[in-house]
């Protein structure tokens, strides 16, 4: 009846699963393929898109929510992988991945390029391989306004707080004058809103980012001159040959035909160092930075609460829910896996024989003492090494379930613990076998002891799901962050992600208060009434 | 029908003695038989092998006319033996009803409602009809006894054990002990009490077995073997 009770539960979820299926289909996800002997280019083709890789939570002004309908990605890099997907032959299709793990996505196969700022230095190329440059960004650095003992020269950064991106040139260069590095991995937002409360001395970043953030904050001032400089360029994977040919090709013929002048002018970054780099057309004399100007506008002076909420949140809410769709949908399946393989873990601790007996505790000693993070890089990244290439969904429901079936089964093994061994005593004088004696006596006393651990779990479950943004999907913390980073608003789309994560985890709570109360009144009858 | 032990041995792992050393006893079919000796004397583990809970090294156990020996697998008495616990232990995540239909329908696949009837019956002679719905809480110490004797009897065994029936309950209510064995006996149930309490072994058996050091001592009559060790 429970294995019926099971098939029931899953065909319900099957809907579910459906209708995130098409917007995994429709936008971030990759579908997965094999990393061996890669023609990025080729496959591409044989598809009609190409899948270049991308964080839009790095936001503005490469890949990133437009402000006014988030539902949009927009920015230079967007346009940068339309033009060079147009002269390639194919669609470019953004596929969304942590920026620290956009090479290695590249190189488990989930994109075909990466285009997001990738810096050419060696690090790098020891991951991927890097096309030509298409951009050459200036090194800027930004203080507070009006303060007196700001660092204005690189030299001035020793010892200083310095903000700045992880992994970036900025970050060694920093590094290397002996300042205080302070990396970030969320929004550009908050590498400046620390250097303005005081957190930071100064931020040294590339141009782009200090046009888009620092230079509008009013309260904050872009030092003169360059500190140095950075080229981006196209991340191919490693020995794709015939890739990084095409690509080279591609982004030559943009140069000389003036289209990379004519985007970088719209968005208003073309600079003497890429005028250099690119050797073609300057942009015509009449071109106006709209795309920056439309930003200025959207984000340059923060809209009171009540206009963001009446104009700005109800374009995210389609975003949100989809967000906390893949969320839900994730932690349920994760928790049938946990309470199914914790129940197994639990009987075999407590019931049987030695050797299952040290197999489960090991079982649990090592998925509840290693971080949940390595244990889906792991799941993700590791197991393709071993032939197990799974989609960033499976692997994020097998590594949580399997995460927290270790806490179930501590949960299960407790329940089974406060059940009297008079009990399975009397179950089997009465006849019952062994496995019918846990199933009709221990096992429903169990539960009742483990369920409101259990709803817990599953509510932290839910909160734990956000890691599964790291294999690239886009759920409701991720949404969150992205959608913060692009239109500059952390505390109040905060407000809105919370009562989304709320409204997700109190029908739980209280389902599981009603059951509880409902099996605590079958056995507690006097002393209730 | 008649149980009959023979030369029944138990070894506890790491004990110096055995727990039983060559017991033997015979209670005639429908007959109530009180087992009494010290703490240690070997009651407890005789209950545990007569019950099937605990395997035993040697002898046989006879149950009308079917022998099992030394090695028999746990519970393979085929519920023709039952047990009632010094505690009980009814099952409480379910009613009166379910606590005496389980077994049945689990273990012999008896249909719910032919299951159902019969505990009904049961338990009307028990005198606890009223209590069918009502779950192992709400019940008196009185009542869980019988919702217990009532659970046994469902399966139908030959014989019946008790352990300690008395001490779990008020001094006002062991005088119902006795009456409520008497009713047992009347449907031809054999049984074994286990017990520390010299007056319901007096009022209620027809023979009496005093166990010492794993083997019986002494038995027979209510009033003589009582008298004696009195």
């Amino acid at each position: 009846m429970r294995k019926r009770r099971l098939a029931v539960t899953l065909l319900l979820l099957l809907p579910l699963l459906a209708l995130v299926a098409p917007g995994r289909a429709l936008a971030e996800e990759p579908a997965t393929a094999p990393a061996t002997a890669r023609n990025s280019i080729a496959e591409a083709r044989a598809r009609g898109e190409l899948r270049w890789g991308n964080d839009s939570q790095g936001g503005a002004p490469y890949v990133f929510q437009d402000p006014m309908d988030p539902n949009h990605l927009i920015g230079f890099e967007v346009d940068f992988a339309a033009a060079l997907a147009k002269k390639l032959g194919v669609r470019a299709r953004p596929v969304q991945g942590a920026w620290d793990g956009l090479l290695a996505l590249l190189d488990r196969g989930d994109f075909d390029l990466v285009i997001n700022g990738i810096e050419v230095a060696e690090e790098k190329k020891r991951v991927a391989d890097l096309s030509r440059p298409y951009y050459v960004a200036a090194m800027r650095l930004t203080v507070r306004k009006g303060d007196a003992g700001a660092p204005r020269t690189l030299g001035a950064l020793r010892g200083r707080k310095v903000g700045t991106l992880p992994g970036s040139l900025a970050a060694r260069l920093s590094e290397r004058e002996g300042a205080e590095v302070k990396t970030y991995d969320g929004g550009q937002n908050d590498i400046y809103d620390d250097l303005r409360i005081g957190r930071t001395d100064a931020v040294l970043l590339d141009d782009p980012i200090t046009l888009y953030y620092g230079a509008i904050d009013p309260a904050l001032e872009v030092v003169d001159g360059s500190f140095g400089e950075v080229s981006y360029a196209v991340g191919v994977p490693k020995g794709d040959a015939e890739t990084l040919a095409a690509v080279n090709g591609a982004i030559e013929a943009l140069a000389k035909e003036g289209t990379l002048a004519a985007l970088y002018a719209r968005w208003g970054l073309w600079n003497e160092p890429t005028e250099r780099l690119l050797g073609g057309p300057k942009p015509p004399s009449t071109a106006v930075a709209e795309a920056h100007d439309a930003w200025r506008a959207a984000v340059g002076k923060p809209l009171p609460f009540w206009s963001r909420v009446t104009d700005r949140y109800p374009a995210t809410l389609g975003l949100f829910a989809r967000g906390a769709l893949l969320s839900l949908v994730v932690s349920l399946l994760a928790m049938t896996v946990a309470v199914t393989l914790g129940m197994a873990l639990a009987l075999a601790r407590v019931y049987g024989p030695k050797p299952l007996q040290w197999l489960a505790v090991g079982y649990i000693e090592i998925f509840r003492g290693t971080p949940l993070l390595v244990q889906l890089t792991m799941v993700y990244f590791g197991l393709p090494e071993l032939g197990v290439t799974l989609s960033p969904f499976v692997a994020g429901v097998i590594a949580l379930g399997l995460n927290y079936a270790a806490a179930e089964a501590e949960n299960y093994r407790a329940g089974l613990g406060s059940v009297p061994a008079g009990q399975m005593d009397a179950a089997r004088t009465l006849g019952l076998s062994k496995l019918a004696s846990l199933r009709h006596v221990a096992l429903p006393q169990a539960i009742r002891v483990a369920l409101p651990p259990t709803t817990n779990d599953f509510i932290a479950l839910l909160k734990d799901s956000s890691l599964i943004s790291v294999v690239t999907l886009t759920e409701l913390t991720k949404t969150y962050t992205s959608l913060a980073s692009a239109m500059r608003d952390h505390l109040g789309l905060g407000l809105v992600v919370a009562l989304f994560y709320l409204g997700l985890s109190l029908p739980f709570a209280r389902l599981s208060r009603s059951v509880e109360e409902r099996l605590g009144s079958k056995v507690r009858r006097p002393a209730s009434a | 029908m008649s149980i009959c032990v023979t030369d029944l041995v138990k070894r506890h792992p790491g004990a110096a003695a055995p727990a039983l050393a060559g017991l033997c006893m015979k209670v005639p079919t429908g007959k109530i038989a009180s087992v009494l000796g010290r703490s240690g004397a070997g009651k407890t583990t005789l209950l545990r092998c007569l019950s099937g809970l605990d395997p035993f090294d040697d002898g046989t156990i006879d149950v009308g006319g079917v022998t099992f020996g030394a090695g028999a697998k746990h519970g393979s008495f085929g519920g023709r033996i039952g047990l009632v616990f010094q505690t009980f232990e009814l099952f409480p995540h379910l009613s009166v009803l379910d606590n005496c239909t389980l077994a049945p329908r689990v273990v012999r696949g008896e249909a719910r409602s032919r299951a159902e009837a019969r505990v009904k019956e049961l338990l009307a002679e028990l005198g606890i009809e009223d209590k069918a719905k009502a779950y192992p809480e709400a019940l008196s110490g009185g009542q869980k006894q019988r919702v217990a004797i009532a659970r046994a009897l469902a399966m139908e065994p030959s014989v019946l054990l008790y352990d300690e029936p008395t001490s779990a309950l008020d001094p006002a209510l062991k005088h119902e002990v006795g009456r409520t064995l008497r009713r047992v006996a009347g449907t031809g149930v054999t049984q074994i009490v286990v017990t520390h309490d010299l007056p319901v072994a007096r009022e209620a058996s027809d023979l009496v077995f005093v166990l010492d050091k794993g083997r019986v001592a002494a038995f027979g009559p209510p009033a003589e073997v009582i008298a004696e060790a009195a």
